[in-house]
């Protein structure tokens, strides 16, 4: 009996396939292929070597960029430098003897955060530590000068601004920044 | 002119038509795609059904398997007949999708039947009709329908449907002989 059925089979193949798929089914293929060619081309385009180099100069760009705004950039304001460098309205004690020595040392210190904003040093960790000391010794003087004009210039607070601006390791410091730049 | 010229002949026009056609849609060339279709979808649908076994599948695997085959024309080489390629396409969508179902989840039994012993019933080819054995195939269980359809229907021997199917030779065998057996009981009446 299974000849018969094999037999009827294999000389009816075609007509036995009886089902018949939808009439849209076509176009519905076509939209489909249509999707698939425009994405194609849109990756062609990209696949264009002009496009890769573009795409590296962009990125480029856009780190130097971001490097330079929030990293590099000389001026950009350190709040450390910037609250130092207000610190150094000096405060006046009205003693002639001290005005000169405090002058040097503002210069002094006016010098090192020059040297800090000409070489970006502020961009390196330690630089933070070095300016956070310096603006402690700026504090600490600008403190004992309104000391003196308190009580005034007795030889114990003279002897206690005077080793403070001779706080020179702090200062020479600087050049250990320059060198790890 | 001799026969065998004559079939020679009608099979060069038959490549040629087709290879014209196919080098068209390699061009993206939308009417020839849309020939292609109209003459292979019938067929391969009729494929997709009986794997599948419902509607609605077999549109899905349809519909991707020409996208499929036309988006990767310009692999085809010629080496086989486009039929065959765009067959074998659909037929590998259509397994893809009936493993996602896990519609095999079930092992298949090794249910072997002996050809031998099943009931020799007598009656006319005449009394066969082409919807009856469609129906009946379709409403083979899946296992023993999908591979009745490739190994009877397809071309496919039981080698290839193991490796295809992840399954043994044997169970191969046994599932073809059991899918006999079922269209043999189902298309009885008719050939009584």
């Amino acid at each position: 009996m299974w000849e018969k059925i094999e037999k009827y089979i294999n000389d009816h193949r075609e007509e036995i396939d009886i089902d018949m798929p939808r009439d849209n089914m076509w176009s519905q293929i076509e939209k489909k292929l249509d999707r698939k060619n425009t994405s194609a081309k849109r990756r062609n385009m990209f696949d264009s070597p002009v496009w890769k180099v573009a795409a590296v100069v962009l990125m480029l760009f856009g780190i130097g960029y971001i490097w330079g705004s929030l990293v590099a950039d000389p001026q950009r304001p350190n709040p450390y430098t910037t609250s130092l460098l207000n610190g150094i309205q000096r405060v006046e004690t009205g003693f002639p003897e001290l005005k000169d020595v405090d002058a040097h040392f503002a210069k002094e210190l006016q010098q090192r955060m020059e040297i800090i904003e000409t070489y970006n040093l502020k961009r390196y960790p330690f630089a933070d530590d070095y300016i956070i000391r310096l603006r402690k010794l700026d504090e600490k003087i600008n403190s004992q000068k309104e000391q003196l004009k308190r009580n005034g210039l007795d030889n114990q607070a003279a002897q206690g601004l005077v080793e403070s601006y001779q706080h020179g390791e702090l200062l020479d410091n600087t050049s250990a920044l320059e060198a790890a730049r | 002119m001799s026969l065998a010229c004559k079939l020679y002949q009608l099979n060069a026009t038959y490549i040629n038509i087709h290879s014209d056609l196919i080098e068209a849609c390699k061009k993206g060339d939308r009417k020839a795609q849309s020939r292609i279709y109209k003459l292979y979808s019938r067929a391969m649908f009729n494929i997709c059904t009986r794997i599948l076994g419902d509607r609605d599948t077999a549109e899905d695997a349809l519909q991707e398997s020409f996208v499929s085959a036309f988006g990767n024309i310009h692999r085809f080489e010629g080496r086989s007949s486009f039929g065959a390629w765009l067959k074998r396409i659909v037929v590998n969508k259509c397994l893809s999708m009936l493993n996602k179902r896990k519609l095999f989840s079930e092992p298949l039994e090794e249910n072997i039947v002996d050809e031998d012993t099943t009931e020799d019933r007598s009656g006319g080819v005449a009394d066969l009709d082409s919807r009856q054995i469609h129906e009946a195939i379709k409403n083979l269980p899946e296992g023993c329908r999908v591979i009745f359809t490739l190994y009877q229907l397809e071309g496919y021997d039981h080698q290839e449907i193991s490796e295809i199917l992840n399954v043994s030779v044997s169970t191969s065998k046994s599932q073809f002989h059991r899918a006999k057996k079922l269209l043999q009981d189902a298309l009885s009446p008719a050939l009584r």
